[in-house]
């Protein structure tokens, strides 16, 4: 788990595109097993829109171990970061 | 919803696809990892002796749903599919709807011009979206990738328009008059692979698939096709009812279709 904190912890501060593949590379021996994914908007307005919306991270048993950012930085461009995420299984709900 | 003979539907779409590949030196297909491109490219192993003789194109903006990056993953193995990933970029500066509007039809713009593909072979179905309904079995754009949707051609006894604008290219729609049911049992049938995220979890199921930032999921217990089947047949409410970008008001979707997105 402390491993897994360091790495989520890496991404948050700098999610370039080497830290985000040390997470990928983590996620197969960690405990997380599940994905939430929070837009703190429901339209992306700006950048601050995307920066601020998160992916929820659990365990199998649905326990919250930490968040990470949505996108990534590729050099002065954003993506989208959640083919990093492939192998979690989604918990989305919405009323 | 009425379910139509499959049989006739997949020969028409077969038709149309042999059609394409025929007329046009060029042809990829586009790919969202959604069920109705997925038939899609089911019907294309049928109709090329089971294998997919042309570039599938995934438009990615890196904000799909893991689940459908797997899946991505696992077909393109499973089918040897000839799978390239045009990336885009999200800049939710640009106006609302444009997050798909923009910045994907970007990055298809950039890959069309590269790869210089004169036809295009898009999964859509008249029965999704009215503007949808607007659209031809093989449908010009021109070098702006836009779409003059008041003048379109006529599709008389099975004629398809394969006029390119100078520099433009064709939008082939070989699933034009399925209907969601359809594909459904389509995919039953042929037992197709599926996302699955289409299955019901905790009591919610996505409906139709979008990226993660404009699909909610919907209430069902359909924790399988039959089950999605059988809720089909008696649900009244609109398909692609998860999907923000739907909501908007309705002329940004036709838009959208002018600009040359799908």
């Amino acid at each position: 788990m402390a491993k897994a904190n360091k790495e989520i912890s890496e991404v948050n501060k700098d999610p370039n595109e080497k830290n985000w593949k040390r997470f990928y590379a983590l996620l197969a021996k960690s405990p997380i097993k599940q994905y939430r994914v929070v837009y703190r908007s429901r339209k992306l307005k700006n950048r601050q829109d995307l920066y601020s919306s998160v992916v929820e991270l659990f365990d199998a048993k649905g326990r919250l171990i930490g968040t990470v950012p949505i996108y990534e930085k590729k050099g002065k461009k954003i993506r989208g970061a959640t083919k990093y995420l492939t192998g979690l299984s989604n918990i989305n709900r919405y009323e | 919803m009425i379910e139509q003979d499959l049989k006739q539907l997949q020969e028409r779409s077969i038709y149309i696809m042999r059609e394409a590949k025929e007329k046009f030196g060029n042809v990829a297909a586009l790919w969202s990892m959604g069920k109705d491109s997925t038939a899609m490219l089911a019907l294309a192993r049928k109709a090329f002796l089971g294998k997919v003789p042309f570039p599938i194109i995934h438009i990615d903006n890196g904000i799909d749903f893991p689940e459908t990056y797997k899946f991505r993953q696992e077909l393109a193995k499973k089918w040897k599919l000839d799978l390239i990933v045009a990336e885009s970029e999200i800049k939710p500066e640009l106006s609302g709807y444009s997050c798909c509007g923009e910045n994907k039809t970007i990055a298809l713009k950039k890959l069309m011009k590269e790869r210089g593909f004169d036809a295009l072979i898009v999964s859509i179905r008249r029965d999704e979206h009215g503007i949808r309904a607007k659209e031809r079995y093989m449908s010009p754009r021109n070098r702006d990738f836009k779409w003059n949707y008041k003048e379109q051609p006529a599709e008389l006894w099975n004629d398809y328009s394969s006029k390119l604008d100078d520099k433009g290219h064709i939008r082939v729609h070989p699933l034009l008059d399925w209907n969601e049911i359809d594909i459904w049992n389509f995919t039953k049938r042929e037992k197709v692979p599926i996302n699955p995220l289409y299955k019901s979890k905790n009591g919610y199921r996505y409906r139709s698939l979008g990226c993660t930032h404009c699909t909610s999921p919907v209430k069902s217990n359909a924790k399988g096709i039959d089950g999605i089947i059988n809720e089909l047949r008696s649900t009244k409410t609109e398909e692609r009812a998860g999907r923000d970008q739907d909501k908007e008001k309705e002329y940004v979707m036709e838009k959208l279709r002018a600009l040359g997105y799908m």
